[in-house]
């Protein structure tokens, strides 16, 4: 089996005897491919939800792409590219023989500063390009790109599968909308999608990386059903499963014939205390709560200790800028009680817990939660909302305290910014400290590894040490394939592209 | 005759001016908008503001209401918010598979109860009864969703007979789009199938005690002919009305099986634009179901007429 990890835990089948795989993937075949939720749209620039992203990312290419490694970027679309030494020039050299599904035209740095200017006028994620002044293309294979100031992040933006690159003709075509249509050069080409049914890609014969795509196909289907999604594995109707439920993973790692992978995620929960409302504007209520809590057991009974508890800041273990300290890896429960007690709440106090209903583990921890925080006389009510009203409610401030999750980042800069920084756009705890909005600021300017790291670790540990938010845990991204699946590794920010690499083994030993 | 179908006609009309004024009205009532959950974590002012007046979300809801009545009745129910797909294009597209749900569970329902409906009633207290009663009241309290969930683990799991879901039209093949349907017909019309069940028993007891049905017994008339041509066509009217409500629920009951079958039915569009708060969407999923509800009331009403001759006759119904 191919089993790439590096990035931690990986499970096999070791009860099922098998010759190993032919060394040489094989081409053609057709992979099937069971998805949680249906995607709304096909447009790279406006969707936000996860299970478009799937269908999406194969379609198009980027100028940079992730790597197995996470927190790594590497080429693609762009061949190479070059950053001045006052970091305030990029210049990309694309590679010659990159064409687009729908008109067959080759793809030129005009269509990169079309696509550029066409995320930045979307404003979904147009934000990460703000320090672009100007958009050059001295000629069809170069594009470069000038800054008002160095950003740091510019360059994982550039690699996120949904900053891609896109077929203006298309774009005009279908008067700017790309929500059901293809205007991309990727690996795949979509042949049908029919919403609800499925989503099917043929290879794009005309991909620019010679021999790549091995699939033939890849078919998308949306399984909403939890129990109807693992059947469907188990039963051969499909061939893999993305983001499969804790719950299953423990069925399936005792089949024969399934293999399961699982990697450090990204998706990472907590819980949200608003630093704007009393008593939750007392630093020390919040450090109480971050104290009382019993992470390894929520972990265990909400998670089944698949994932890691996060006893410091919100980045993953295998983040180039994690802080690996233990702040809160056990309960403290102590402290917690001195803390409440010097703000005045010996007595104990009565809060509520906000958590959206359509998500039942969240919905459960909450519960545990509540029993945890209980010993430290703090009492929680909880308050289940559906998604609509939940989310319209975080986005307005309109909460004591919320058990959340935030998933798909690369960058320190995507952890970090926008949630902690006082200006931060999903700053929906209401924090503010000087000091942490200065070391964030810094991390986006300044491009050399070591000294980000310092900052945004400095960032996490006065994060953690002020509480606007206590750290629970991080998820594994955990998969499930069938053993013809060859070549398939779970990435942590969930993405596929790497379905480009992987090939169907049919032939002679295939299991 | 015809009086009485204008007549039921006219009845229809206020019917559907309040659905078309309820599906407006209660999906604005709802907290949360959809301009918010559209942009979710990449909302401003501005762009909400720039959204707004861009679907005419700014204007006052009489407004909105009546520009939208006036649409609609042009029969265009407007573009989703979330894909730009015309609402009715969308539904159409998913309508076959919810209305051959819907069908296909009323059908089982149907070969389900009648029989063993009528079965009870005429062995009422024996074996037979005890049987239907008891598939009556399992089939009345086990929860769709949760028959669903079985069903797939025994017949798609265990078995492997069936697939755990998808969908197969019917020009792949009957065999095929069967295959695909008949776990999640099981699922949807097995409580239909228990007050169907029930109506058909309790009318059919009824029926049985008249003197018509004794009259039949002198005269000879053989058992079989005599139960379903005289009792169960008198049995029948009530049992109708039943169908006809069920056939409403069934509408409503497909939301939660289309779900677990992963069917790409009107059902889990109507879902989907609930939870993305795509007004144009809901408010057509919403006012089709809705109507269909009223317009099957109608066809039962004139079914009556045709089964009971006193209801044709008289113009005070």
């Amino acid at each position: 089996m191919l089993c790439l990890s590096g990035l931690g835990g990986c499970r096999r089948q070791e009860a099922v005897d098998l010759p190993p795989p032919p060394l040489v993937p094989v081409r053609g075949g057709s992979l099937r491919v069971a998805l949680q939720a249906e995607g709304k749209s096909l447009d790279p620039h406006v969707v936000t939800d996860a299970a478009s992203m799937r269908l999406i990312e194969n379609l198009y290419a980027t100028l940079l792409q992730y790597t197995s490694d996470y927190g790594e970027i590497a080429p693609w679309l762009a061949a190479s590219y070059d950053r001045s030494p006052d970091g305030r020039t990029y210049t990309f050299q694309l590679v010659e023989n990159a064409v687009f599904h729908g008109s067959g035209r080759r793809v030129t740095s005009q269509d990169v500063a079309y696509s550029l200017q066409r995320i930045r006028e979307k404003g979904i994620r147009g934000d990460a390009f703000s320090s672009v002044t100007d958009i050059q293309t001295p000629s069809p294979h170069t594009l470069v790109l000038q800054l008002s100031e160095p950003s740091a992040p510019l360059l994982t933006a550039l690699a996120n599968p949904m900053n891609a690159i896109v077929d203006p003709s298309v774009v005009e075509a279908n008067e700017g909308r790309l929500d059901r249509v293809d205007a991309g050069c990727g690996p795949f080409e979509l042949l049908e999608w029919k919403q609800d049914r499925h989503l099917i890609l043929k290879r794009a014969d005309s991909y620019f990386e010679t021999g790549l795509p091995y699939l033939d196909r890849i078919e998308f289907r949306p399984i909403p059903d939890e129990t109807a999604r693992t059947t469907a594995l188990r039963n051969g109707e499909v061939d893999l499963l993305l983001d499969v439920a804790i719950k299953d993973v423990l069925i399936l790692e005792r089949l024969p014939g399934i293999l399961v992978q699982q990697v450090p995620g990204t998706f990472w929960e907590y819980l949200g205390l608003n630093t704007a409302k009393a008593p939750l504007d007392d630093v020390r209520v919040r450090q109480a709560i971050a104290l009382a809590l019993d992470r390894p057991q929520l972990l265990s009974l909400i998670k089944f200790d698949r994932g890691r508890i996060l006893p410091a800041g919100p980045l993953p273990p295998t983040h180039w800028a994690a802080l690996h300290e233990p702040l809160y890896s056990e309960p403290d429960l102590e402290t917690a009680r001195a803390l409440l007690n010097e703000a005045g709440f010996a007595e104990g106090l009565e809060l509520t817990l906000s958590v959206g209903s359509a998500f039942a583990y969240q919905v459960d921890a909450a519960q545990v939660v509540k029993q945890q925080l209980r010993a430290v006389g703090i009492d929680l009510e909880l308050e289940a909302l559906e998604s609509g009203i939940f989310f319209d409610k975080l986005e307005q401030g309109d909460f004591e305290i919320t058990l959340v999750g935030w998933l798909g980042f690369v960058d320190p800069d995507e952890w970090l910014f926008n949630i902690f920084h006082s200006e931060g756009k999903w700053n929906q705890q209401g924090y503010t400290d000087p000091e942490v909005d200065a070391l964030l600021e810094q991390g986006q300017r300044i491009s050399d590894r070591d000294a980000r790291a310092d900052l945004y670790r400095q960032a996490q540990r006065k994060i953690a040490q002020e509480a606007p938010m206590a750290f629970l845990y991080l998820n594994d991204f955990i998969s499930a394939q069938r053993l013809q699946v060859q070549g398939f590794t779970p990435h942590p920010t969930g993405t596929t592209r790497g379905l480009r690499y992987s090939w169907l083994w049919n032939g002679e030993g295939a299991p | 005759m015809r009086r009485y179908l204008l007549k039921r006609l006219l009845h229809v009309l206020p019917v559907l001016f309040g659905v078309s004024l309820l599906s407006f009205a209660l999906v604005h009532l709802v907290p949360g908008d959809s301009v918010t959950t559209l942009l979710g974590t990449r909302y401003t002012e501005e762009r909400a503001e720039a959204l707004r007046s861009e679907y005419g979300l700014d204007q006052p809801l009489p407004v909105q209401y009546f520009r939208w009545l006036g649409k609609v009745l042009q029969g265009d129910l407007g573009s989703s918010i979330t894909t730009g797909q015309p609402v009715r294009e969308a539904m159409a597209e998913r309508l076959p598979v919810t209305i051959q749900l819907v069908g296909w569970s009323l059908t089982l329902g149907l070969l389900i109860a009648i029989p063993l409906g009528t079965l009870a009633a005429v062995h009422r207290g024996k074996k037979e009864d005890h049987i239907a009663s008891v598939t009556g009241l399992m089939g009345l309290s086990v929860p769709n969703f949760w028959l669903a969930t079985l069903l797939i683990l025994f017949f798609s799991l265990h078995l492997g007979w069936l697939p755990s879901g998808g969908y197969r039209p019917l020009k792949d093949g009957l065999g095929t789009h069967l295959r695909t349907l008949i776990l999640p017909a099981l699922a949807l019309g097995g409580a239909v199938a228990a007050v169907i069940l029930r109506m058909t028993r309790s009318a059919m007891l009824e029926v049985l005690d008249q003197d018509y049905m004794l009259m039949a017994r002198a005269k000879g008339v053989p058992p079989f002919q005599r139960i379903v041509g005289h009792g169960l066509k008198n049995a029948f009217i009530p049992v109708l009305t039943v169908i006809g409500i069920q056939a409403g629920y069934l509408l409503g009951g497909s939301v939660v099986i289309e779900e677990v079958f992963s069917l790409p039915g009107l059902g889990r569009l109507t879902l989907q634009a609930i939870q993305n708060r795509d007004y144009a969407l809901v408010q057509g999923c919403i006012l089709f179901i809705a109507t269909s509800f009223a317009l099957i009331t109608l066809a039962v009403d004139i079914a009556y007429a045709l089964l009971n001759p006193k209801l044709r006759a008289g113009g005070d119904v």
